[in-house]
């Protein structure tokens, strides 16, 4: 064994060691071994009288105070090889399980984005399913409605059939003539009065729709505003009671208590509290945005005249039957 | 030797060398080696250890042979701790010798 090698392999034993103290050590031996050499013995003679590298080394050691059994063989031998292939080893290895990552999370992401997709979708259809079934109960019942008020109708012109038999006794023909015209007309003006009903019922059902939307937006904003202002005023008092607090422990510590930690807890305290009450103040939402309230009131505005044109409409058969009566009458 | 008796008393034999005279670390070995048979590598880590507890300080010294050395000389602690431990020795050796003696009176 020559130099070299003798001090490589101790330096691969004492890689525990800080580096100052291995090369301080490895210096000594160095010299030492020189020194032998300068007297003439020969390198591998000199190199023989320390005995046993690992004995020696852990000779170094146990001066250190490190305990006899480390692993510091298989420390020292792995570390010099790290340097050559095992980092190029390392560094493909890293490069695949990048790659596969990478691989990994994109199709993750791309999973993710189709089920979003897939949840929206699935989202719009029943939302739109409801929307179907909400409107079409109300139109079904509107349509139960109609239904009666066409049969009440029925009743009505039976009633009058019978009033113009006991008033025209003598004319029965004519009468009958006159009643079947009539009844036409009637038939005409009633037919044209449940399209009316029917348009006047769609529409409500809209004005019904939106003004629940309005009423549960409206409500929903209230809860929100008190659920917030709530929050607002507890963080509020808070930071009024923690400023309290630290006014009266800056006094105490004018006095000379050491309070000086806790008064930077409730100084703390203050900020938090303050930025607390702060902040849930500014989600108090104060004026509707555009689009909730202030959208709805135009179409308010614009639907209420068809409304009124709607109940002309339908005032219009009752019109017709008073002509009727007086028609009858005469 | 029993071993383990030189390794108790290394310590105390290294630091009545230097207190002698400042030495580097070959001269050191070769001045132990006169007086117990020791393996030449375990002094260094010794001289390691006794530097690091401030026992020892080192310089460095041109040699006319080769690059400068390192010489240990010793410190007013080490001069103490060698104090201690060579009072620690007397008595020990005085303690054990007069035992051994008992025996042999008997």
């Amino acid at each position: 064994m020559n130099k070299e090698t003798f001090l490589s392999e101790l330096r691969g034993y004492l890689q525990i060691l800080e580096d100052q103290e291995q090369e301080d050590i490895l210096e000594e031996y160095a010299q030492h071994i020189d020194i032998k050499i300068q007297k003439g013995q020969s390198e591998e003679e000199a190199i023989r009288d320390f005995g046993s590298v690992k004995e020696l080394a852990e000779g170094i050691l146990a001066a250190y105070h490190v305990k006899p059994g480390f692993p510091g063989e298989n420390r020292g031998n792995r570390l010099p090889e790290l340097t050559k292939e095992t980092a190029a080893e390392g560094k493909r290895l890293l490069e695949r399980t990048g790659r596969f990552l990478k691989r990994k999370c994109g199709a993750c992401s791309k999973r993710i984005g189709r089920s979003f997709r897939w949840i929206r979708r699935k989202c719009g259809s029943f939302a739109s399913w409801i929307r179907r079934l909400l409107s079409g109960k109300k139109v079904r019942n509107r349509e139960e409605k109609g239904r009666r008020n066409e049969e009440g109708m029925d009743m009505g012109t039976a009633g009058m059939e019978r009033n113009e038999g006991a008033l025209s006794l003598e004319g029965q023909r004519e009468s009958r003539q006159k009643a079947q015209v009539q009844g036409d007309g009637f038939w005409k003006n009633l037919s044209s009065g449940m399209g009316a009903v029917w348009k006047g019922l769609i529409k409500g059902t809209v004005i019904c729709w939106n003004a629940g939307m309005a009423v549960c937006i409206w409500s929903l904003r209230l809860f929100w505003n008190l659920a917030w202002l709530m929050a607002a005023l507890m963080f509020g008092a808070l930071a009024v009671l923690a400023m309290a607090g630290l006014g009266m422990l800056l006094v105490l510590q004018f006095q000379g208590y050491p309070l000086v930690g806790t008064m930077l807890l409730t100084l703390g305290g203050v900020l938090i509290f303050g930025t607390l009450s702060c902040g849930a103040f500014s989600l108090l939402i104060r004026r509707n945005p555009q689009g909730d309230f202030g959208g709805q009131k135009p179409g308010k505005d614009a639907e209420e005249p068809e409304e009124t044109a709607d109940s002309k409409e339908i005032e219009q058969p009752e019109k017709t039957k008073e002509d009727l009566k007086e028609a009858c009458h005469e | 030797m029993n071993p383990q008796f030189k390794k108790g008393v290394l310590e105390l034999i290294v630091l009545e060398s230097v207190r002698r005279k400042d030495m580097y670390g070959y001269e050191l070995v070769e001045e132990v080696s006169r007086v117990i048979d020791v393996n030449e590598g375990t002094i260094y880590p010794l001289l390691k250890r006794l530097t690091n507890e401030h026992y020892f300080e080192t310089y460095l010294r041109e040699s006319s042979e080769g690059p400068p050395r390192k010489y240990y000389h010793l410190t007013a602690a080490g001069i103490l701790y060698r104090d201690s431990l060579a009072g620690e020795w007397e008595e020990f050796q005085a303690r054990v010798g007069r035992f051994l003696k008992e025996g042999t009176k008997e």
